[in-house]
């Protein structure tokens, strides 16, 4: 039977996982930031949860569509704004689905928020230089860049740690 | 309770820190800057390696000068000249710069190999 239970709830899952980090990521656009790309990042707790609820392939994909919606929603879609937030979601995305494989055996869920939250700063700042301004100015941007990558990274994988095993619990 | 191991995540923030901070590595390597010449009378006084940390009395005509090197770049501190335009001129960090004390037949320079083009900037 294709309609299984099983899909449906999946389906589910990702609709409420999507809403949530497209609500976090919406209201993160309103916050002050003193560098263009300094976002906490909240967002990505969703997309950690549902990497490890329903799958790395589909939880990364929260990331990608999250971008899009939230776009489509501030009117900012295709604009430069927009092409940079969704190639920083589609590297650190990929990011960390290959790297999904190492959790709980190398890895915490904090390794690999940082290692998503870097990728998508680094990849934003470079499609920032080539696309809109000048590779060198970029460039500098990128040790505070990843200062804040691996701070907002790391609270990122905190909480997502702490919210993935509460939720595990609650649904065994 | 499961068993978390840490050493990946560690190593993962090691390599983002590193990659993170690559720009300074590059910009450290591709410094071009190598040796300051002092010279003084026409003659060759003393070559110092640029990321040398010192303090140099040169003994000139007019009395001496103080020169620092720190940091890749050297400046002149003080001087016996009457003007002081040595002093003035501040430090020289890139190659192919010089200081000159005119009075004191003393000249600073900065040697090494220039890469950068001579354009300020390229529009397209």
């Amino acid at each position: 039977m294709q309609f299984s239970i099983e899909r449906n709830r999946k389906i589910a899952r990702y609709a409420i996982l999507l809403a949530i980090s497209l609500s976090i990521w919406v209201l993160e656009e309103f916050v002050p930031r003193p560098i263009p790309w300094m976002k906490p990042g909240l967002s990505y707790v969703a997309v950690l949860v549902g990497m490890s609820i329903l799958g790395p392939i589909m939880g990364g994909s929260i990331a990608i569509s999250r971008s899009l919606l939230g776009s489509l929603i501030l009117g900012k879609l295709l604009s430069p704004s927009f092409i940079l937030s969704i190639s920083g979601s589609v590297a650190a995305s990929i990011v960390m689905i290959l790297l999904f494989p190492l959790k709980n055996r190398l890895l915490t869920p904090l390794g690999i928020s940082v290692a998503g939250s870097f990728s998508h700063i680094a990849v934003q700042i470079a499609i920032a230089g080539a696309l809109f301004y000048r590779m060198d100015i970029v460039l500098a941007l990128l040790p505070i860049s990843t200062i804040w990558a691996v701070i907002a990274g790391a609270i990122v994988g905190i909480i997502a740690t702490v919210v993935e095993k509460n939720l595990l619990n609650f649904y065994k | 309770m499961k068993k978390y191991t840490y050493i990946g995540d560690a190593v993962i923030i090691v390599l983002v820190l590193s990659l993170g901070f690559s720009p300074y590595w590059f910009r450290a390597k591709n410094a071009t800057i190598d040796k300051f010449i002092i010279e003084m009378n026409g003659e060759t006084f003393a070559v110092i390696d640029c990321d040398a940390d010192a303090t140099i009395v040169v003994p000139a005509q007019l009395g001496p000068i103080i020169v620092e090197i720190h940091d890749d770049s050297a400046w002149v501190k003080s001087s016996s000249c009457p003007l002081k335009y040595c002093v003035e001129m501040g430090a020289i960090s890139k190659p192919h710069q010089i200081i000159a004390c005119v009075p004191n037949k003393v000249l600073i320079k900065a040697t090494g190999n220039v890469k950068k083009s001579k354009l300020d900037a390229i529009l397209d």
